[in-house]
């Protein structure tokens, strides 16, 4: 019985969600704007010389019961959506995180580019999303929910 | 002479974006570093938080010059000007622009440039108004940079 409700869970193609709160970054160059959250060694690259924008707490996405810690979720103006989690088993695809929502809209990502970076020795696995729809356009420090939907 | 107001970035005329661009592209190009006029008019009509565009008509009501930007910590980060021509940005700059920015709140214009243009040159000399704007040193030697000018 308790397999066949597995299964079934499996089925409804729901997945799992876990929510984080971000607290929204913003920096700029004369030609891109850069939204949301990006750290080390996945800074963004602005005039204003500010790499690192944005908080989110947790900073972890879960993909089948295992955390991952996110180290870029942001926008640009000329990039769209980039999402980027540590993976040094390389164990996620471009389907293992389906959405990713704030209250403004819903990123899905199967139409995303997926690829798996190697930076200072650690495996990092990254979506890149083209659209020109920012869900991240909140005033600058902002607090909005983050909500990911997983395998 | 001119005259300034605040304008929402869905009010930029793009036909007269293009006109002034055009008029002016050598100029403009070379401030920009040949940043792509696509780009340039997505500065211009971006909607976001903060933002502040500025239009700037002259005595007979022409639209000589758009700015755009956002004020953040009482900053008016400036990263896009399209104008008709050189002194028609250095004189609206001077009075006009310091007006309307103290009226913003602002207490600092930052000025987003590319090193060795004419438009770097021009702010670090605190846009030649030395009695409304105070440039901030900046060490940059290349590339882009922004440029911090104290509003007096």
């Amino acid at each position: 019985m308790s397999s066949g409700a597995i299964a079934l869970v499996g089925a409804s193609g729901s997945g799992s969600t876990n929510v984080s709160l971000m607290t929204v970054g913003f920096t700029e160059s004369k030609e891109i704007d850069f939204y949301g959250f990006a750290r080390q060694p996945w800074p963004v690259f602005s005039d204003e010389g500010t790499p690192e924008i944005g908080d989110l707490a947790p900073a972890t996405v879960t993909v089948g019961g295992v955390n991952y810690s996110v180290y870029a979720l942001n926008w640009s103006s000329t990039s769209g959506l980039k999402f980027v989690v540590l993976d040094d088993a390389q164990s996620l695809s471009v389907s293992s995180v389906t959405s990713i929502a704030t209250s403004q809209g819903t990123y899905t990502l199967s139409g995303a580019t997926f690829s798996s970076t190697n930076k200072s020795g650690s495996n990092y696995s990254q979506w890149l999303l083209t659209t020109e729809d920012n869900y991240f356009n909140f005033a600058e420090d902002a607090q909005t929910n983050v909500t990911f939907t997983a395998v | 002479m001119y005259q300034l107001r605040v304008i929402e970035p869905t009010a930029v005329d793009m036909s007269i974006v293009d006109t002034l661009y055009n008029g002016n592209k050598k100029v403009i190009d070379e401030n920009s570093n040949n940043i792509p006029l696509g780009r340039i008019k997505g500065k211009l009509s971006s909607v976001a938080p903060n933002k502040l565009n500025i239009e700037v008509l002259d005595g007979s009501g022409e639209v000589v010059a758009y700015t755009a930007g956002r004020i953040r910590k009482n900053a008016y980060h400036c990263t896009t000007i399209v104008t008709k021509s050189a002194r028609v940005f250095t004189i609206s700059t001077q009075e006009p622009w310091h007006t309307i920015l103290k009226e913003q709140g602002c207490t600092h214009l930052l000025a987003y440039v590319v090193v060795g243009t004419p438009m770097h040159a021009l702010m670090v000399q605190s846009i030649g108004r030395t009695d409304l704007y105070k440039a901030m040193p900046n060490e940059a030697t290349e590339g882009n940079t922004v440029i911090s000018l104290e509003l007096l």
